[in-house]
């Protein structure tokens, strides 16, 4: 894993991009209150590539669709603020407020290429609608600018791809599309909504790369949601790991990977299938995630945990402060809890991310 | 413009002769054109790749000739279909004047009399025979066809012979004042599509606007409304609304309110809203409902959702993507939407009196006339097949996913 020169900095010197405080969002759902995100707190850094992780039906995906206001049109925002810009995103309302947010300072990637552009518009009219929109250009300047930003994520002979329909790319040349366009207005913030889930994993790689590339050129923050650890090892500053509604711990790469503090953090790490030993059965998180129909009492996580304390199922657990940039949400790190050792694997995971993070490596420049 | 002046404008009966060669030349250039065609495709003939080749093997072009020919073999299959099943009945009633029976010397004479005007219409012999013949008929180039033949001789009549373009034989004897069945179809064709194409306009400026607002509206109040207006028209026989609009409209003429003038006039478009109306009111149903459908199905697609986090407006994502891709398949039903308002109609058209193709097709049911049925049925499929046409190319243009490869 390589060192980041933005996580030397401490906190205090770095902008902060998106504030969220006590951010809850509700479901109506046939009459039922559903309280998808609870008291969610967290400041995302100008520039930084923050990586959301956690099981699906964790709520990361929701979370972020709050910075854009594109919740379903049963979901709502119940407290909180979101301070972007000198602007309180929470108290949007209807979709003209979001108007010179969305697209315009913070753009979305989907986790599905195939069908994230529309079928029957040529890419280079899907382009230029943004670009005319949004930067008031004309016909002639958006479709150069549209030509320049195909090449930029290295779209090969893009005068020519411009007049091409969506269904006669693959995959991957799908979601270079769907980043141009996304980078069309120069955004400040760029929201990764699971991008590479559906391509196979050589393609994978070459979009990581491209994003990485393109955020040193542009110097846009990325939020990236996933559940493929491997991806966050490669891509991000930062992680911040959700599970039920909440963000139960967060902390730089280096925080996560090699001292994970949480029990659900440590569940995720030992589940990765590149750790388990040859001829070892793999490790797996048991039971459910929480059913959102009932009120969570105490630690969301305690009937899944090993380590549960009779205190999870009382008292939810205050986020406990590790280090500067590390933060934890479990009692497991009062100082009247017990002395409790992380799993085994959980331990030595730096050399086998290492040895991990190297082949990945490897077939990324193979790839290219 | 009438059928009868059409021919007379492009050619007259004096040179018969030379109009024949030109129709045969014409027929001849066509299929060669065609067969031309086919060969440079499949890359027989002319390898070189210049402006010409390129229009030729360009794929709509040659599509649209692969659907025409298959549209003809359509309208051959319906034409064949009908043709035979119409002959399965005696229709010796229908066209031998039964009174003549005693008239005539004895009854030898009455069976050559009744052979001779079914030879005349062209059944009663060998029915392979008689479809050929009755193919060559309908093909539009100018031929001389016998219409009677002297029931004593067995031959054509002196006056027997009758220039045409395109023959569909004559009603029964008993009816033989309105001319060729042709030309009166041809009469007959324009009255309906006059108020046809007006209900389809009816239909889908009102059907189509509905149809948005409910999808974009959805579960809200208009859409309920909506619903139920088509639960309503589904739900309710169409003759029934068909005569609550009748009264209504008659009603409303009786009182001098002169809104909805109930008497047909070809030259008054105010008098074809009564028949639209009535027409239209189910067709807005069926026109909202379906775009409803498809549109909705677009809306909740990944792409609309990229394209609001792109920052576009609400009415921009409606009307660029939403509709537009909505309409692709909705594009074919608009031809269904005009034929249906073309001949669906034979209750409208004789409720309201008009001189049209549906009301011509039920008279001639209820009075066996087969040579009018078989030549309405020849209408309709061609025009069907031609409005189904043009919709499947139109779509095949709108739609860039649709490959024109076999």
């Amino acid at each position: 894993m390589q060192e980041n020169d933005i996580n030397v900095k401490t906190e205090n010197e770095r902008e902060i991009e998106i504030s969220v405080k006590d951010l809850s969002v509700c479901f109506l759902s046939h009459g039922n209150k559903l309280h998808v995100i609870r008291n969610v707190s967290l400041d995302i850094y100008k520039g930084e590539t923050i990586a959301i992780v956690g099981e699906s039906g964790s709520g990361k995906s929701v979370f972020t669709k709050t910075f854009t206001g594109m919740l379903e049109s049963n979901g709502y925002i119940s407290s909180g603020t979101i301070m972007f810009q000198n602007e309180d995103l929470a108290k949007l309302k209807t979709s003209k407020d979001w108007l010179h947010i969305r697209g315009k300072k913070i753009a979305t990637i989907f986790q599905d290429p195939m069908t994230s552009l529309n079928p029957l518009l040529r890419i280079g009219s899907q382009i230029i609608e943004v670009l005319r929109l949004h930067r008031g250009m004309n016909k002639e300047e958006a479709e150069k600018e549209a030509i320049e930003l195909l090449r930029r994520v290295r779209i090969p002979e893009p005068e020519k791809r411009i007049h091409d329909f969506p269904f006669m790319y693959s995959g991957g040349m799908r979601q270079r599309v769907v980043i141009a366009i996304a980078l069309a207005c120069n955004p400040d913030v760029l929201i990764c909504d699971e991008p590479t889930t559906a391509l196979d994993v050589t393609v994978q790689t070459q979009i990581l790369e491209l994003i990485k590339d393109l955020q040193k050129e542009y110097n846009f923050t990325t939020i990236f949601i996933t559940h493929d650890l491997g991806v966050v090892a490669g891509i991000a500053d930062r992680v911040a790991v959700m599970y039920g509604g909440q963000i139960v711990e967060y902390g730089s790469v280096e925080d996560i990977f090699y001292r994970p503090a949480h029990p659900y953090t440590w569940a995720l790490l030992s589940s990765l299938p590149q750790l388990a030993d040859d001829g070892e059965a793999l490790s797996y998180i048991h039971g459910n995630p929480p059913s959102f129909n009932e009120e969570i009492v105490g630690d969301a996580f305690a009937p899944r945990n090993k380590y549960a304390l009779k205190i999870d199922y009382i008292q939810e657990p205050p986020m406990f402060k590790i280090s500067d940039s590390h933060y934890a949400k479990t009692w497991l790190l009062d100082k009247r809890a017990p002395k409790v050792e992380p799993p085994k694997i959980v331990q030595n995971l730096s050399k086998k991310l290492n040895s991990m993070v190297i082949d990945n490596k490897k077939v990324g420049d193979n790839s290219d | 413009m009438n059928f009868k002046d059409l021919s007379s404008f492009f050619m007259s009966e004096k040179n018969y002769q030379t109009q024949i060669i030109i129709s045969y030349v014409v027929i001849a250039l066509i299929a060669l054109a065609i067969i031309f065609i086919v060969l440079v495709n499949k890359n027989v003939i002319m390898k070189k790749n210049n402006a010409f080749r390129r229009f030729i093997t360009h794929p709509l072009f040659y599509y649209s000739l692969k659907r025409i020919g298959s549209a003809l073999i359509s309208v051959f299959l319906a034409l064949a279909i009908t043709f035979f099943l119409l002959r399965m009945q005696d229709l010796e009633a229908t066209y031998c004047d039964s009174g003549l029976k005693s008239k005539l010397p004895s009854i030898e004479a009455w069976n050559n009399y009744c052979a001779s005007v079914k030879r005349s219409l062209g059944f009663g012999g060998n029915p392979i025979v008689e479809f050929l013949q009755y193919l060559y008929n309908i093909i539009p180039i100018p031929k001389k066809i016998c219409t009677s033949i002297n029931p004593t001789t067995a031959q054509c009549a002196e006056e027997g012979w009758g220039f045409y373009l395109m023959y569909l034989g004559y009603p029964a004897a008993s009816d033989n004042s309105s001319g060729d069945i042709a030309s009166t179809i041809f009469a007959r064709l324009p009255n309906s599509f006059r108020w046809g194409a007006l209900a389809t306009i009816i239909q889908i400026v009102i059907g189509y606007p509905l149809g948005v607002l409910m999808a974009k509206y959805q579960d809200k109040f208009i859409d309920k409304l909506g619903k139920g207006y088509i639960i309503l028209v589904d739900a309710i026989p169409g003759l029934l609304y068909y005569y609550i609009f009748f009264t209504l409209f008659t009603q409303l003429t009786y009182n001098h309110i002169n809104l909805f003038p109930i008497n047909f006039d070809p030259n008054n478009v105010q008098t074809w809203l009564a028949p639209a109306i009535t027409s239209a009111f189910a067709g807005v149903a069926g026109i909202a409902y379906w775009v409803r459908r498809y549109m909705l199905n677009e809306i909740n697609s990944d792409y609309v959702k990229f394209a609001r986090a792109k920052g576009l407006s609400e009415n921009k994502i409606m009307f660029k993507h939403v509709l537009r891709n909505a309409i692709v398949p909705l594009s074919r039903s608009l031809s269904t939407a005009f034929i249906s308002c073309l001949f669906g109609s034979f209750f409208i058209e004789s409720m309201y009196s008009i001189e049209g193709f549906g009301s011509y097709l039920t008279v001639a049911v209820q009075k066996k006339e087969f040579m009018i049925v078989q030549g309405v049925v020849v209408f309709s499929a061609i025009i069907s097949v031609i409005s189904y046409l043009i919709a499947d190319i139109a779509m095949a243009i709108a739609d860039p996913r649709i490959s024109f490869s076999d």
